[in-house]
């Protein structure tokens, strides 16, 4: 397919192009009605598919900001609150309904969960730079999603109006060749 | 006189009427497990939390624990009084209370769920019989049904 010789996106997405004349186009690709009409079915599919998948992928990755920006919030209270030589208290979660408060005489030090059974810990300034390097690190993944995405929608409705102008270039050629044969009658 | 309202006998429905009937019991059915689900999982998070005291009562003022700041981020801290707990009581209220009067409203709860959770399965079974009334009738006319046919 001559479409993915042309640009493609970041990740690789091939651009659709408009089918100006459908006529030429037919007789570049070597395509009948019928076959142009499964190519795009098939492109439009697929398209459809990415579309959803990169969607579903960046909703995972926006969910996780909100936790970020919680922790670095969290992390400045105790950075203040060791400036000003202050104890942190809390309440903290025992389980889904229960809480107990708890005291941090310096807080000096915090731990961070990184997955994969994996806990660190931290003294405050490196723990900030870590999740401010993450946070921006997943803002960038869902910026880049998002352009994907508006991309992949202009594709999609490129496609849309290819199929419909192969549709109706059918219909007009089927409708010519009846008044030939109506004529010749 | 007004007549009393009585029961009609399934074999006088038509196949129509008994699949509308087939189709509210199993949307009632389903309403009816959701209800299920949703107690055994609040049971289960009662058990926990009767735990998590349970778990905290050989602790100390002062002493030293690994503490959640957030889902991610944890910090090492003194109790400040293990014996004293923030309850959730419901609608978004916390008491504080002591370790007794804590496990006491959490056995409480836990009670009557359980006794909401016989209920609901007392009815789960009520249900799946008269859906499979329902479902015996259904067939019962359509064999009635297709040996009418073939006899004409």
């Amino acid at each position: 397919m001559s479409d993915t010789a042309d640009s493609l996106s970041a990740r690789g997405i091939p651009k659709s192009e408009l089918i100006e004349d459908v006529e030429s186009w037919l007789t570049k690709e070597k395509l009948s009605i019928e076959e142009a009409e499964v190519v795009l079915r098939e492109k439009y599919g697929k398209y459809k598919y990415v579309e959803s998948s990169m969607l579903a992928q960046k909703v995972r990755m926006s969910e996780k900001i909100p936790e970020f920006e919680n922790s670095l919030s969290i992390i400045d209270t105790l950075i203040a609150k060791r400036a000003a030589d202050e104890s942190f208290e809390t309440t903290f979660l025992l389980s889904d309904d229960v809480y107990t408060k708890a005291t941090v005489q310096k807080p000096e030090k915090v731990s961070i969960w990184l997955g994969a059974n994996v806990m660190v810990e931290y003294d405050l300034e490196n723990a900030r730079k870590l999740l401010d390097k993450n946070r921006g690190s997943v803002q960038k993944v869902v910026d880049e999603l998002t352009n994907e995405l508006s991309y992949i929608k202009d594709q999609i409705t490129t496609t849309e109006v290819n199929m419909s102008h192969i549709v109706n270039f059918g219909v007009n050629k089927r409708r010519a060749a009846l008044a030939v044969n109506n004529g010749a009658k | 006189m007004a007549e009393e309202p009585k029961g009609v006998p399934l074999s006088e429905l038509s196949l129509q009427q008994l699949g509308e009937l087939q189709k509210n019991c199993e949307q009632e059915l389903n309403f009816f497990q959701e209800s299920f689900n949703a107690l055994k999982g609040l049971l289960t998070r009662n058990e926990k939390s009767i735990s998590a005291l349970d778990d905290v009562k050989i602790a100390t003022a002062g002493h030293t624990a690994l503490i959640p700041l957030s889902e991610s981020l944890y910090i090492r801290a003194e109790l400040s009084d293990p014996s004293k707990h923030l309850v959730e009581i419901g609608t978004g209220y916390f008491v504080e209370l002591d370790r007794e009067k804590a496990k006491a409203i959490f056995d409480r709860k836990k009670e009557h769920i359980t006794k909401q959770v016989e209920t609901v399965e007392g009815i789960l079974k009520e249900k799946r019989r008269t859906r499979a009334y329902i479902s015996d009738a259904f067939q019962t006319k359509v064999q009635s049904q297709l040996a009418t046919m073939n006899t004409q």
